[in-house]
């Protein structure tokens, strides 16, 4: 088969798995293409990536044989991020070899990304070897992914009573279970039914793990073991409070009166899970149990639960909502029940967040205590057409907390930021406020919500601040500059890869790996032979995700990797 | 074959002796609180664990892997608690000193002075992630025989010996034979429980005991359950400075 032949067979493999990732990828290629074409980008030759691609992957080698077990760790999780699978056998290594758990449980994981058959003898040998359990399941989950042929090894797991127990504890995460093989999702149901009455060898945590795997799994069949579980008063309230989860979760309408009875139950765990699950459900019989355990439950987390399972009951559940707004002893339950009555919305919930701010409780309140809810407020408001009032509210708060600011910002950046999205969004005039604010950290804060509100729209702004004295927001301009960033832009991020802090760091990598050109070589080499070993970790990531991205730039295009992508072979390859 | 018997019955002596010099029939309160302690921890005067977390709520679960350094520095002794994931809390440090504990992530201009009972991860106060020193902060205020799932142990209430210790109070459940903590309990000042510990699993390394996996539950809010599983131990002699809250970030 020539070489225009396998260029073509694989574009057709690729348009079979999809119509519209084919369509997306064809357009942020031709675009990413354009883009350089446009500005007189020259990508480097076949031969000058693959000597980027060695030099990092012989950083990862140093620091793997000799790093400190964060700086391994770190390098595992970057081979695997951005690595193609020249990085298998490194990886494959630290799984073999490294004495750190936490590296080889990351190397077993990132494994299962490339399903590469080059990885499958050390798989298997820590499926069946390693002293711990969980990376013996992770190893067995990455093997299957690569071929369910090697089926046998997963069953083998399921006997073992620790790689059984490692088992629910990771398929009760939503995200771990999408990656395991549906096919064997039999298998699981099987081992955890089975083990979950044996209370001797799983404590509590791991049999409530195997409830709530089950669930997931949509094992309609582990209806009557969840109903029993529910229902056996001998059975740890936290494992029947597990069940209570699983039958919300399975949709079992017919559970919802033992669920309002457990309700009553005064055991916490059981009432918190049994009210999720009831919220679920959304039958309204549950309204006025849910409402009472919201007004009366002794523990704050499961009056917390109760606001947000009621949210499922529209306007039906203002009333209680906004009670519990006014009058909870707590801050924490008060913040559920706003979000709640914001989930609800319309005309009826906003009156009573209005009449909340009227009562003046925040005012009063220990700021260590109702910051955060002092902050959904705001976003609450903004959620609720009252854009206006959340950014007069803003100016006053940010006027009361100003001495705390640089706390503030190093607790609580992410959930400033997302405020102030929600503010920007409906009152873009709070950033020409903000932006000239005298404090570095709010400057700092509206940048990094601008780049989340207006994206490239805002470019302007951000080229204007990358060169301002204050760290933070420098910082906040560079991280905003570079999604927005084009080739003219490389020789302002080619510096900051060296740069101490971490954000600036990956702000430029972002650029160089993403945007670069052959201008980037020289930068990213020159950073992967730095002293400090951090900067040397991120150079050595950005530099394969930027080999990953040439090389598959070559591929698409299906030019001459011998020699350098020009502009015009770019134009005749598009042309093609 | 003779030579393989007489090995068997020297082993056998070798090994009730040991059990029997553990227990012993009456040990004073140094001693039980002495052994409470060597059955937790390897003996080392620098030593790290690292620590694989499960945090966990019927209606969902949070995972965390955390290193604890543990070193003695001129009779006291010193810890350090780093998390190596998630992510969000790379770089968070604890560290627990005789002048207090403090804590410090990445962007602090220095560390800041925190309680003792602050929790780390999931109910797991900072005390408790890297070990409560029976022997050195408690004196024995009660003991008395029970039994637990049909084996005789020993129920000890402790009280701490300075009222800048976390936990005022305790309780440890122990086996009465190898006076192995079977599970403990830490008390408010007002009396009520706060969190129980189950040691789960022992192991050993170079035949000194440690608890491997351990549950602690929330006796105040009875909703969180955290898992500890040690997936490593490893003697080695860190440097002062590594416990050093003036040196982190420098």
């Amino acid at each position: 088969m020539n070489r225009s032949h396998q260029g073509f067979s694989s574009l057709i493999n690729f348009r079979r798995r999809g119509k519209h990732i084919f369509k997306f990828a064809l357009l942020f290629f031709a675009l990413n293409v354009s883009l350089a074409w446009a500005q007189g980008g020259t990508f480097p030759s076949a031969q000058e990536v693959q000597g980027l691609k060695q030099d990092a992957l012989a950083v990862f080698e140093v620091i793997l044989r000799e790093g400190g077990p964060g700086d391994r760790l770190s390098a595992v999780s970057a081979l695997v991020r951005n690595g193609d699978r020249d990085a298998v056998g490194l990886i494959s290594q630290a799984l073999l070899h490294d004495e750190a758990p936490f590296v080889r449980r990351a190397a077993a994981e990132g494994l299962s990304k490339f399903r590469s058959a080059e990885a499958a003898p050390a798989l298997r040998q820590a499926a069946l070897d390693d002293e711990i359990a969980s990376i013996r399941w992770a190893s067995g989950v990455a093997l299957v992914l690569w071929s369910l042929a090697e089926e046998r090894t997963i069953e083998k797991l399921f006997t073992a009573p620790s790689t059984l127990a490692a088992a629910a504890v990771s398929l009760q995460d939503v995200t771990n279970l999408q990656q395991f093989p549906l096919s064997l999702w039999e298998l699981a149901r099987e081992a955890f039914i089975n083990a979950f009455s044996d209370r001797e060898t799983y404590n509590v945590v791991e049999r409530a793990a195997m409830l709530k795997a089950l669930a997931q799994m949509k094992t309609t069949s582990a209806i009557l073991l969840l109903k029993a579980t529910l229902n056996d008063t001998t059975e740890d309230p936290f494992v029947r409070g597990a069940a209570a989860f699983g039958l919300g979760i399975l949709n079992v309408k017919e559970s919802v009166l033992d669920l309002i009875a457990v309700l009553e139950s005064d055991l916490e765990a059981l009432q918190l899970a049994a009210a999720g699950a009831l919220g679920r459900l959304g039958d309204a019989r549950a309204i006025a149990p849910l409402s009472k355990t919201l007004k009366e439950a002794r523990v704050d987390e499961v009056r917390l639960s109760a606001a947000s399972a009621l949210a499922s009951f529209g306007v039906l559940a203002i009333q209680a909502l906004s009670q519990s707004l006014q009058s909870d002893r707590s801050p924490l339950v008060r913040h559920a029940a706003l979000q709640a009555l914001t989930r609800v919305g319309g005309p009826q919930a906003t009156q009573a967040v209005l009449n909340f701010l009227q009562s003046g409780y925040l005012q009063n309140c220990d700021p260590n205590l109702c910051s955060s809810l002092a902050l959904e407020i705001l976003v609450t408001l903004a959620k609720l057409g009252q854009g206006a009032l959340a950014l007069q509210l803003l100016s006053t708060t940010l006027g009361a907390v100003r001495d705390s600011l640089p706390f503030l910002f190093l607790f609580a950046e992410q959930s400033l930021v997302r405020t102030l999205n929600e503010i920007g969004r409906v009152q873009p005039e709070m950033y020409r406020l903000l932006l000239n604010d005298q404090s570095p950290f709010v400057r700092a804060l509206a940048l990094s919500s601008l780049s989340n509100t207006q994206g490239c729209f805002a470019r302007d702004r951000f080229a204007q601040s990358v060169s301002a004295n204050d760290s933070f927001v420098r910082r906040a301009a560079l991280e905003g500059f570079s999604i927005c960033a084009s080739l003219e832009d490389l020789a302002l991020f080619a510096p900051v890869i060296n740069d101490r802090d971490r954000r600036v760091r990956a702000a430029g990598n972002f650029v160089l790996s993403q945007r670069g050109d052959v201008r980037a070589l020289a930068p990213l080499h020159g950073a992967m032979r730095s002293e400090n070993i951090a900067v040397r970790l991120d150079a050595a990531g950005a530099a394969l995700a930027y080999a990953k991205r040439i090389n598959r730039l070559q591929e698409l295009m299906n030019c001459n990797p011998g020699s350098r992508l020009t502009p015009d072979k770019i134009l005749m390859c598009l042309e093609r | 074959m003779k030579f393989n018997k007489f090995a068997l019955l020297v082993l056998l002596a070798l090994t009730v002796g040991g059990v029997s010099s553990v227990a012993q029939n009456n040990p004073t309160d140094d001693q039980l609180l002495d052994a409470f302690d060597k059955a937790r921890f390897v003996e080392a005067t620098s030593f790290s664990i690292v620590v694989d977390s499960v945090a966990d709520r019927p209606d969902g679960s949070k995972k965390a892997t955390v290193q604890v350094f543990i070193k003695e520095i001129k009779n006291e002794r010193y810890s350090r608690v780093e998390f190596l994931s998630p992510e969000d809390m790379k770089g968070q440090v604890y560290l627990n000193t005789p002048q207090g504990t403090f804590f410090y992530q990445p962007g602090l201009a220095s560390p800041l002075k925190i309680s003792g009972r602050q929790q780390v991860f999931g109910d797991a106060s900072v005390i408790e992630t890297v070990g409560i020193e029976f022997k050195k902060d408690y004196k024995v205020k009660a003991r008395r025989n029970v039994t637990v799932a049909g084996k005789s142990a020993l129920e000890v209430d402790l009280i701490a010996n300075d009222k800048s210790v976390s936990f005022q109070s305790a309780m440890v459940t122990a086996d009465a034979t190898t006076l192995r903590p079977i599970k403990s309990r830490v008390f408010a000042l007002s009396g009520d429980p706060l969190n129980d510990t189950t040691y789960q699993e022992y192991a050993e390394v170079n035949k000194d005991s440690y608890v491997k996996k351990q549950l602690i539950e929330n006796q105040l809010i009875k909703v969180n359950k955290t898992l500890f599983d040690i997936t490593k131990t490893e003697a080695k002699n860190f440097p002062d400075d590594f416990f050093d809250p003036n040196k982190l970030g420098k």
